[in-house]
């Protein structure tokens, strides 16, 4: 609310000004200057959240708060900038800045949605979520627990298993189950779960019932690890948009502070 | 649990450590891209926007107005009013105003004048603002006495009546105007027929589209206020001084004369009289000889001139000399003299519209100026008509001459040396 007032504010204070004098205020107006110092100062403080994940435990506010500051103070800094500028782009240094500062705003504008949409998808689709910075760990350990799984099959006191379930679970966990584990969307018969479901079907119809277990602990490993694939799908989605934001807002603050030094010096 | 489960924390993730190399490497282009500029000294990257049409010629020299030279300190590269004064003169705008308390202070001319607006930005149309920053709460030295309203902020909403609509003012001008007479429909034209005049038919636009041009009498007022004065001469008398209508009229009859030296012999009406008195008087007035002749007609032709023609328009003193004396007219050129005007821009209008009163007028004391209601019709704020100070007034005294020589060569105006 205390943004949007502010931003109502500014908006109103602009077109006074606009009105009264019939050209917008310059940038380096008394006027301008406040609205570039105020942009600059949301435009900072938002800027200041990624030092303040640097050091989470620092006692300078709960990060939650931090973020509504980042975004809504982000948000409003676009219409303070705009207000600064004039609506017009100048010259290089500037239209850099603008350009920058749209993609930058619209980008974080994407990732605010996105943030209200994919938690949820995560939610109902991936009951068994687990920590993304863990995934890689994760899919190894359903590597060791397959490959132990099928070596429990193994017939006991025979040197050779040719012809037992342990071939056939082996053949099919070297051939289908780790190609799977290393990368889902490869081409194979278990790609579709839909596949999977009929592959796993005809699997325990190929070995006796005492190894129905071990077949269906595969199956849960399968299913594990497309879900994990589909975790880090998700994930990709839910930051990879941090990748335009959050390097263009480093560019962008050295030209910002550039522009603010050439800016004074000049005018 | 599994070996290096739980040293996740300690590494960053591969998406983590991307994010920020892209970001170093963006703020790393961003200071590459300003320092490449710097080294190649190319300021081109800082300029907010291109100069004004007027200025382009030092577009790409920026120390002509940013200079060392004309900067107040090292760090500072504003444009100081000296560095403007190079070629403006920039006259005060009244000997009298008070400026940030200083009594004859001034502004800074950028704080009024912009640039770097655009080719098509005039620096010189200022918002009215700059104005108002003073006029709304004018202060005024005590001497020269202050003259004007102090508490203006907008032209619709608290400018005051025209100062010559205000104090009812007559024109004094000694001319005999009347605007009705010629302006009716059935005026009887050259040659008696019926014409019909038009406010142009008398007042033309200055060739710069500004004021009026002061009416002549050759151009606005001789085709129907003839100063023929003899049908034997066929130029009309020229709109001079006495003296030189009498040595004009005399040249001519001396002219005429000299081609047709007989006559003044057959210049007499021998019209039989009915009584005596009348015949004596024709034999009197009879010319004996050829001067004679010519002095009769050029005492009949000036008096024709003087007495008839001039006091149409002219106020005449001692108009039964010789030699009478013509009353200056003092027909003002201008009326809003702390304004200015231009008739181009209204030329769509109708001359009426604004100067309602001229049909009707018929004394030459009535003033036929539009009031400040009559301009805020359009220029209101929201007709679309500019309603800004700089419409009418100009801030710089241009009334000072400006010194004509500058300093500059035109290598050294573009930079090039």
């Amino acid at each position: 609310m205390a943004a949007l007032a502010t931003a109502a504010v500014g908006a109103a204070s602009y077109a006074t000004q606009v009105l009264l004098s019939s050209s917008p205020p310059s940038g380096g107006s008394w006027p301008g200057l406040a609205y570039g110092i105020s942009g600059t100062g949301m435009i900072v403080f938002a800027a200041l959240l990624a030092v303040r994940r640097k050091f989470p435990t620092m006692r300078v506010g709960r990060m939650q708060v931090w973020m509504r500051g980042h975004v809504w103070l982000g948000l409003l800094s676009f219409p303070m900038i705009l207000f600064h500028g004039g609506f017009s782009l100048g010259g290089p240094l500037t239209t850099a800045l603008m350009v920058l500062f749209t993609i930058i705003t619209l980008s974080g504008i994407f990732g605010l949605v996105v943030q209200q949409i994919v938690p949820k998808l995560m939610m109902e689709q991936i009951p068994a979520e687990v920590v993304y910075e863990q995934a890689n760990v994760f899919i190894n350990g359903l590597r060791l627990k397959a490959a132990e799984r099928v070596e429990s099959l193994f017939p006991k006191g025979r040197d050779e298993a040719d012809g037992t379930p342990y071939s056939i679970v082996k053949e099919f966990l070297e051939k289908e189950i780790k190609p799977f584990l290393d990368d889902p969307k490869r081409k194979g018969l278990l790609t579709s779960p839909k596949n999977a479901e009929i592959v796993f079907t005809h699997i325990r119809k190929l070995v006796p019932p005492e190894a129905h277990g071990a077949v269906e602990e595969l199956r849960q490993i399968i299913e594990k690890r497309r879900d994990v694939a589909r975790q880090i799908t998700l994930h990709y989605v839910l930051h990879a948009w941090l990748l335009i934001h959050v390097p263009l807002s480093a560019g962008m603050l050295i030209l910002v502070f550039v522009h603010a030094i050439m800016a004074l010096r000049y005018s | 649990m599994r070996p290096g489960l739980a040293d996740y924390f300690n590494r960053a993730h591969p998406f983590r450590r991307l994010k920020g190399r892209l970001a170093y490497l963006a703020a790393a282009l961003a200071a590459v891209w300003v320092a490449g500029h710097a080294v190649i000294g190319q300021k081109e990257l800082y300029n907010p926007g291109e100069v004004s049409a007027p200025h382009a010629f030092i577009a790409n020299n920026c120390n002509a107005c940013h200079s060392e030279a004309t900067s107040s300190s090292l760090l500072s590269r504003v444009v100081p009013d000296r560095a403007c004064e190079t070629c403006h003169a920039g006259p005060v705008h009244h000997a009298n105003q008070i400026f940030d308390n200083q009594p004859g202070g001034e502004p800074k001319c950028g704080s009024c004048h912009r640039e770097h607006e655009g080719p098509m930005f005039a620096t010189a149309f200022m918002s009215s603002s700059n104005c108002t920053q003073c006029h709304s709460s004018l202060q005024q030295a005590a001497v020269p006495p202050a003259r004007f309203v102090t508490n203006i902020t907008s032209f619709q909403r608290d400018h005051p009546e025209f100062r010559i609509i205000r104090e009812g003012r007559k024109d004094a001008a000694t001319i005999k105007r009347n605007h009705k007479k010629p302006l009716r429909p059935d005026l009887p034209g050259p040659g008696g027929r019926p014409t019909k005049l038009e406010c142009g038919s008398c007042h033309r636009v200055k060739e710069d589209g500004t004021a009026m041009m002061p009416i002549e009498f050759e151009r606005d007022c001789e085709s129907c206020h003839s100063l023929a004065f003899n049908e034997r001469i066929t130029s009309p008398a020229p709109h001079e001084t006495p003296d030189i209508v009498e040595a004009f009229v005399r040249t001519a009859f001396s002219k005429y004369a000299g081609s047709r030296s007989g006559e003044w012999k057959n210049d007499v009406e021998w019209n039989p009289p009915r009584r005596l008195p009348e015949f004596r008087r024709m034999v009197d007035e009879a010319p004996r000889d050829l001067p004679e002749w010519l002095e009769i007609r050029v005492r009949d032709s000036s008096q024709l001139l003087f007495q008839k023609k001039c006091v149409e328009c002219h106020e005449v003193e001692d108009r039964k000399a010789t030699m009478p004396v013509i009353v200056k007219p003092e027909i003002p050129q201008r009326w809003l003299t702390h304004s200015r005007f231009a008739h181009t821009p209204h030329r769509m209008l109708q001359c009426t519209s604004c100067h309602s009163g001229a049909p009707e007028s018929a004394q030459t004391m009535q003033v036929l100026l539009p009031d400040r209601a009559t301009c805020l019709q359009c220029h209101n704020g929201s007709a679309g008509a500019p309603s800004n100070c700089v419409t009418c007034h100009a801030y710089h005294d241009k009334t000072i001459p400006t010194p004509r020589a500058g300093s500059l060569t035109p290598g050294r105006a573009i930079g090039n040396n």
